[in-house]
């Protein structure tokens, strides 16, 4: 904790110093300089470096959730994070326009130069930040809840979990590479993880139903889940590129045909305006397409799949361990909430029948009004009345 | 383009690197930030849902009491944000006496809890409790967006508890053109979804949510830059963005009824809706009906509340426009001065 806030507090006040400095260097440049936009270059290269490096940096401790943030809150933590993630995009922006921009400041801009002043690379990174293709935040959250899960499970378990234990925290390492989407990871991870649960658990796999081959017949059902969806998730990501690259031209025309009017953004934030509003309509129009919906549907279904193959994949390595497995609290849940509806309809029943004993009777005019139990916390759906 | 200057550029890198600086500074010497303060006891409790009473210092003016019903879907709290853009305090003010059912946050043991459970069943008993406690055989349900909809359905089955019906923002026809999220629901397999995650997470629905303006956050973010040094102005955005990051689970087999027979299969306009085998109609709403939509809704498009109108068996039936969007409605300056008092005076005339 202490070694984090540190780094903050570090970054912070250096802030202030890094800000001065390009202050500094910005009253150097003049006018007769013939190099002060490659000056003006490297000092913004060298910003988005450093501000690379914060991201980084910062994105570990936040997703750890061991209290190592500086912030009191979580809610200002997520802030802060959502701050950065912001102003990257908004910076990224400016650099990738910049070129366009200026060569429409300098009347040298071709339209049909447009993409060649365009840097492409960084077009595709930019898309993909702007739709969390970058922190993979769904697989992040999945694979955390998913460790959440073992940890809990191998917190209850006996001795026999022992050489369990330290080969899945072996393998934890990988859930940073598959965060990256990188299917050779999950293999490998999973071949470990089947090896070590192989040895240590054979004694007990020789007791149940579920031996070695349905464990690893269901790896490969999941391997080939994993391919499904990484196929299905590059179309969604090649529709989204598709999309831009059209509403980036069209953004392109609208500065272009201002330029020529001699009616241009006076600062970058109302190009950015400018160019949200022609990309939002763009990409709300997109997301309303059959198409789009589709994929969508399907890259759902084939995550929950995923999910849900997983969990098997789990219980089975688990199975022969005293723990309570989710299927088997599902179960439970399930009777106790059929249970809870019996109840609560032989309570309904025994209010009726109580209001009907003739003691109890309201006269005639008087309102009668049947007021549930407040002590009894009883769920759900009365008989019909 | 003078802004495209090296000087500008660098003074923009320099402004934007400061502002962020500011940013970290402030946002680390706050704490939580409250919302849905507004002073409010618990008269009832059963499971995780709780009936909430708002506590007046005067007496109401209006006899009838008013049970609001909001979604499942995100927190109340957005609708008593703040103290000074607070619905709740705003219907307060004018005189009406007000409970909320607080459907609170499911955990996996109620993954099995369905539509008409939560329907025929806590609002029910809500219900209930709140005729008991008031000695009022009806009651005025004020229904917000999904829990517009839930109000609809009950008004529907039990006619004889509600006196008077507001519905806000309420989704009732689920197959409008404009309505992304119906488009979405037509494509997504919600039994894989709910048999997969049993209840379906609350960050998914907010990732679509983002979905509908996708790059509103980066905008609003970007914006917001402009105002660390102005502890009002953050605080506002703070509590709103609390609200939105406050996203329950949904009750897995309530969202698959939700999804399959409202967003799929449209059948609460059909008339074939049916919760504990009676049909769900329409038809038989005749109390009172204020239907109130918002002009520029994203989530809840005009044409999906509108219809409400002709369907129902009220005679005594108004419709509203409102300028905003789904939220804006609720905490945009004009709803301070006027949404509320509007609902509060269309009541009182009924509220004989």
């Amino acid at each position: 904790m202490e070694q984090t806030a540190t780094f903050f507090d570090t970054w912070y006040n250096s802030t202030a110093k890094l800000v001065n400095d390009w202050r500094e260097a910005t009253e150097k440049l003049n006018g007769e300089q013939r190099n002060m936009w490659d000056e003006a270059g490297k000092m913004q290269q060298n910003w988005m470096s450093s501000f690379q490096s914060m991201m980084q940096n910062m994105q570990l401790p936040f997703m750890g959730g061991s209290g190592s943030s500086p912030f009191a809150h979580s809610g200002m933590q997520d802030a802060f994070f959502n701050m950065l993630k912001s102003t990257d995009v908004y910076t990224r922006l400016f650099q990738l326009w910049q070129p366009v921009l200026q060569a429409m400041q300098n009347n040298s801009f071709q339209s049909q130069d447009f993409w060649k002043l365009i840097d492409q690379q960084g077009f595709k990174t930019f898309v993909d930040k702007l739709f969390g293709f970058d922190a993979v935040t769904p697989v992040r959250t999945f694979m955390d809840q998913s460790t959440q899960m073992m940890k809990l499970w191998m917190s209850s378990a006996t001795e026999a979990s022992k050489n369990f234990g330290p080969m899945f925290s072996n393998g934890l390492p990988f859930f940073g590479s598959l965060t990256q989407l990188n299917p050779q990871s999950l293999t490998q991870w999973y071949m470990q993880m089947a090896q070590t649960a192989q040895r240590s658990m054979a004694p007990f796999w020789g007791s149940t139903d579920t031996g070695q081959i349905p464990s690893m017949q269901s790896v490969v059902e999941m391997m080939e889940q994993w391919g499904n969806y990484m196929a299905k998730m590059n179309q969604l990501q090649t529709m989204l590129y598709k999309h831009s690259v059209s509403a980036w031209e069209k953004v392109m025309q609208t500065m272009a045909d201002k330029a020529k009017e001699g009616n241009v953004p006076t600062d970058f934030n109302q190009f950015y305006n400018e160019w949200s509003a022609i990309n939002e309509a763009e990409f709300v129009a997109l997301f309303n397409t059959d198409e789009y919906a589709a994929l969508q549907g399907e890259l759902i279904k084939l995550n929950s799949e995923m999910n849900k193959a997983y969990e098997k994949q789990m219980e089975v390595f688990l199975q022969p361990y005293p723990v309570v497995l989710r299927s088997q609290l599902d179960e439970v849940y399930k009777v106790n909430h059929e249970l809870r509806g019996r109840i609560n309809t032989l309570e309904k029943l025994v209010d009726e029948l109580q209001k009907n004993k003739p003691e109890n009777q309201a006269p005639q005019n008087q309102l009668e009004i049947k007021t549930p139990n407040a002590e009894e916390g009883k769920p759900g759906r009365k008989e019909n009345k | 383009m003078n802004f495209l200057s090296p000087q500008r550029v660098l003074e923009e890198f320099a402004a934007t690197t400061s502002k962020l600086a500011q940013g970290f500074d402030a946002l680390k010497q706050l704490d939580e930030v409250a919302v849905g303060v507004a002073p409010k006891q618990a008269v009832w409790k059963k499971d995780k849902v709780q009936l909430l009473q708002y506590v007046r210092e005067t007496p109401a003016t209006a006899r009838t009491p008013i049970l609001i019903v909001y979604a499942l879907v995100n927190r109340h709290d957005m609708i008593d944000i703040q103290a000074d853009r607070s619905f709740i305090r705003n219907l307060q003010a004018a005189g009406l006496d007000l409970y909320l059912v607080d459907w609170g946050y499911p955990t996996p043991e109620d993954r099995y809890f369905t539509m008409d459970e939560y329907i025929n069943g806590y609002l029910d008993d809500a219900v209930d409790v709140i005729r008991a406690r008031t000695g009022q055989p009806a009651i005025t349900l004020m229904g917000i967006c999904q829990g517009g909809t839930f109000s609809v359905i009950y008004s529907a089955l039990h006619p004889q508890k509600v006196k008077n019906l507001v519905t806000l923002v309420t989704p009732i026809d689920f197959a409008t053109p404009r309505d992304l999220l119906s488009k979405w629901a037509k494509h997504l397999d919600v039994d894989a979804l709910v048999d997969a995650h049993g209840n379906v997470p609350g960050e998914l629905l907010n990732a679509g949510f983002a979905l509908l303006k996708p790059l509103l956050k980066t905008t609003k973010y970007v914006s917001i830059l402009n105002a660390v040094d102005k502890p009002e102005q953050l605080l506002n955005f703070l509590r709103m963005e609390q609200w939105i990051a406050d996203s329950p689970s949904q009750a897995g087999e309530c969202f698959r009824q939700f999804v399959k027979e409202l967003y799929q299969q449209n059948r609460l306009v059909k008339g074939t809706l049916e919760l504990s085998g009676r049909p769900v109609r329409l038809a038989n709403i005749t109390m009172p009906l204020l239907n109130i939509y918002a002009q520029e809704d994203h989530l809840v498009p005009p044409e999906a509340s509108i219809p409400l109108n002709d369907l129902v068996g009220s005679l005594d039936k108004s419709l509203t426009r409102f300028a905003g969007g789904h939220i804006g409605v609720f905490v945009g300056s004009r709803s301070q001065k006027e949404l509320a008092p509007g609902i509060a005076h269309w009541l009182h005339e009924r509220d004989t």
